[in-house]
């Protein structure tokens, strides 16, 4: 092999080659979607570290999402205003704010690190131009209409969560949370409707955005960015220009892809790659006045200098750091992904759920309709043509709702939450039912154990539903009896006999909750005849 | 126009037919799908069987753009770096180190107070209980 092809192949090699920077990308989007075994498993984790929000645009419903999305998270407190204040959510995104503004952009975001792989692709590209520059300021619109706006005035307004900008546009949720929970999820498909084919469209014309438009998302589009863009001129870590060394040549705002009229300002995404450029080596990378990445300088280009004795430390102490962090991910994907130890015994000794139902348990408490007419002999399971275990629940008016006195009625179970918009929507069609088919009807509305401080019973004693609502137990008895997880909501149907005709998670309308009743009350009719 | 051009043009007709394609089939599933939802309120709009059918169809031409894709990123089709105009007036931003570390601090201990009183006034178990539950609505499935 000759120098000429020594070389190319070296100077190939250091094409593909990632630099720190991709590899903090890869290294964050790796930590912040640590529960890898939910993208099999088709389950999202319920991790305490939830309670976190992580800096970048990481869907929290992602099945490997282990922190909260920060985006999600305020509209969310947005949408809870009327109740408390959003100080957390406040708080932290001051507290990222300050310490890396848009660095988080550049190095430590999932979505960023997709659009730039796309924008790797070899086709024709849009230029940077007074027309990106304008849609640039775009994303301050979406931040202020679909992220506060919205979201507010729904929450104040119709006491509904509407995360909006989750809801129209985030390309993340339906990358992230939607096709990573499909392919494990079949009944999902049950689901999808019009927001997902609006969604699906949006994310796949953003892709395309991206592959030919630098980072389109990002500079048009992302509310995050927006955020962290108003703190640009204070943020500790990020990229500094040595005033005294630059040359005002303007080589690094002429180099950059992204819409910034200088160094550092609101559209910086702080990725360092002017420092390649700058040949005064006026710009660094620093946290506060410590410097993180020193400036290229001539002599480096050269390669015929060595490196100083702080930059040797520096690099030690970056082997160290880089030490440090692959153990916390090793720990992380370890913590995450180890299988769930299922205790038998547990499950057993939940309060009130009686499993299995057989038939030579049928008690004393069991109304008379069960044992003359409605008598099933069906397995018991949640799936339909089954019957669902036994189980007893107290509801918030002090009563106790118990399934086996339920037969010879046709039995709606809902699974809610006061956080899922489209739960809260639906209730009043349960309401409505309830009262329409009162007598012939139990319905039961039940939240998830996972409830927010002093919520459900509030929430619903204001509304005045008409039929009665319980929050599942800790150990979530209903939940476990009915096969509910973690996607709201989730509609159960039996038919007077007690088995399932009906169990999916799904959003109901009045007209579906109309056929489910009739097919529930005939199905027995028509055994009968 | 070099043959880099030509690839480059190629490639960018294909991501562009590839995403029309993927679009009209999702949009064509959603209206087949609504038809039959209309007449049985009970039928699902999207089934894993049309999805799967559609997929099929558009399968083969998404393996022939990321097979020229990737063949374009490893000859190095694209790497020609864009120098744009400056059009600034400045390029440096002269900050104030004194007023920057004032706001900075000030900042910083709003973010802390917030975080704290946000843990106590419940806002951190709000933040745990919507990213422990799927809100299907908020992720596009519906």
């Amino acid at each position: 092999m000759n120098d000429k092809d020594n070389m190319n192949t070296s100077s190939r090699r250091q094409r593909f080659r990632p630099g720190t920077r991709r590899l903090i990308q890869l290294y964050s989007a790796l930590l912040y979607n640590a529960h890898l075994r939910g993208f099999l498993e088709g389950t999202i984790s319920t991790s305490e570290t939830k309670a976190v929000c992580v800096p970048g645009l990481n869907c929290y419903s992602c099945p490997g999402a282990v922190g909260a999305c920060p985006l999600g998270s305020l509209q969310n407190a947005m949408a809870s205003s009327g109740h408390r204040a959003g100080w957390y959510v406040i708080g932290i995104l001051l507290l990222y704010g300050v310490i890396l503004g848009r660095t988080v952009c550049g190095w430590l975001c999932p979505f960023g690190l997709i659009q730039e792989l796309l924008h790797k692709i070899p086709v024709p590209k849009i230029p940077r131009s007074r027309i990106t520059r304008a849609l640039s300021w775009l994303k301050y619109a979406i931040l202020a209409v679909f992220v506060i706006a919205v979201p507010l005035w729904y929450g104040i307004t119709h006491d509904m969560p509407l995360p909006a900008f989750c809801k129209y546009i985030c390309p993340a949720g339906t990358f992230e949370g939607a096709m990573g929970l499909l392919p494990a999820n079949p009944s999902f498909y049950g689901m999808l409707g019009l927001i997902f084919t609006r969604k699906f469209v949006i994310m796949t014309v953003i892709a395309l955005l991206c592959i030919f438009c630098y980072r389109s998302f990002c500079r048009f589009l992302c509310p995050l960015g927006a955020i962290y863009g108003l703190f640009n001129r204070f943020n500790v870590i990020g990229v500094r220009v040595d005033t005294g060394l630059c040359n005002h040549c303007g080589a690094c705002v002429r180099s950059c892809e992204m819409d910034v009229r200088c160094v550092g300002d609101h559209e910086c995404i702080q990725c360092g790659k002017c420092m390649d450029i700058c040949r005064q080596g006026a710009i660094s990378i620093k946290a506060g006045s410590f410097t993180l990445k020193a400036p290229v300088r001539d002599c480096d280009r050269n390669s015929d200098c060595k490196g100083t004795g702080t930059q040797a430390k520096w690099r030690k102490t970056r082997r160290i750091l880089w030490g440090i962090a692959l153990a916390a991910l090793a720990f992380a994907l370890v913590r995450f992904n180890l299988p769930k130890q299922n205790n038998p015994a547990e499950k057993t000794s939940v309060g009130t759920v009686f499993i299995p139902a057989t038939e030579d348990e049928t008690t004393e408490n069991e109304s008379a309709a069960v044992q003359d007419n409605f008598e099933s002999t069906a397995s018991v399971g949640n799936e339909p043509g089954q019957q669902l275990p036994d189980f007893t629940i107290t509801c918030y008016d002090g009563s106790d709702f118990h399934l086996a006195d339920t037969r010879g009625k046709v039995t709606f179970i809902n699974l809610w939450a006061t956080c899922c918009a489209p739960c809260v929507k639906e209730l009043p069609y349960f309401s409505d039912l309830y009262q329409k088919y009162e007598g012939d009807i139990a319905v039961l509305a039940v939240h998830s154990s996972l409830v927010a401080k002093d919520d459900p019973e509030e929430f619903t004693a204001d509304n005045g539903y008409a039929m009665p609502f319980a929050t599942d137990t800790k150990e979530n008895t209903v939940f476990e009896a009915v096969g509910g997880g973690s996607t709201l909501p989730q509609t159960i149907v039996l038919n007077r006999r007690g088995e399932v005709i009906y169990n999916e998670v799904k959003s109901v309308t009045p007209e579906m909750l109309e056929s489910l009743y009739q097919e529930a009350s005939q199905s027995v009719t028509a055994a009968k005849q | 126009m070099t043959g880099k051009h030509v690839y480059q043009i190629l490639l960018s007709l294909l991501c562009i037919l590839l995403a029309v394609l993927i679009c009209s089939a999702a949009v064509g599933i959603y209206r087949e799908g609504s038809r039959r939802k209309e007449e049985h309120p009970l039928e699902t709009v999207f089934t894993k069987e049309a999805v799967e059918d559609a997929s099929a169809h558009i399968a083969p031409l998404l393996i022939v753009t990321a097979v020229m894709a990737g063949g374009g990123i490893l000859i190095g089709v694209g790497d020609e770096r864009k120098v744009y105009p400056s059009g600034m007036k400045r390029n440096v931003r002269k900050d104030r180190q004194v007023s920057q570390t004032i706001v900075r601090a000030v900042l910083l201990t709003a973010a802390v107070v917030c975080i704290i009183a946000g843990i106590f006034n419940g806002g951190m178990q709000d933040v745990f209980v919507k990213a422990a539950n799927i809100c299907s609505e908020c992720i596009g499935l519906g």
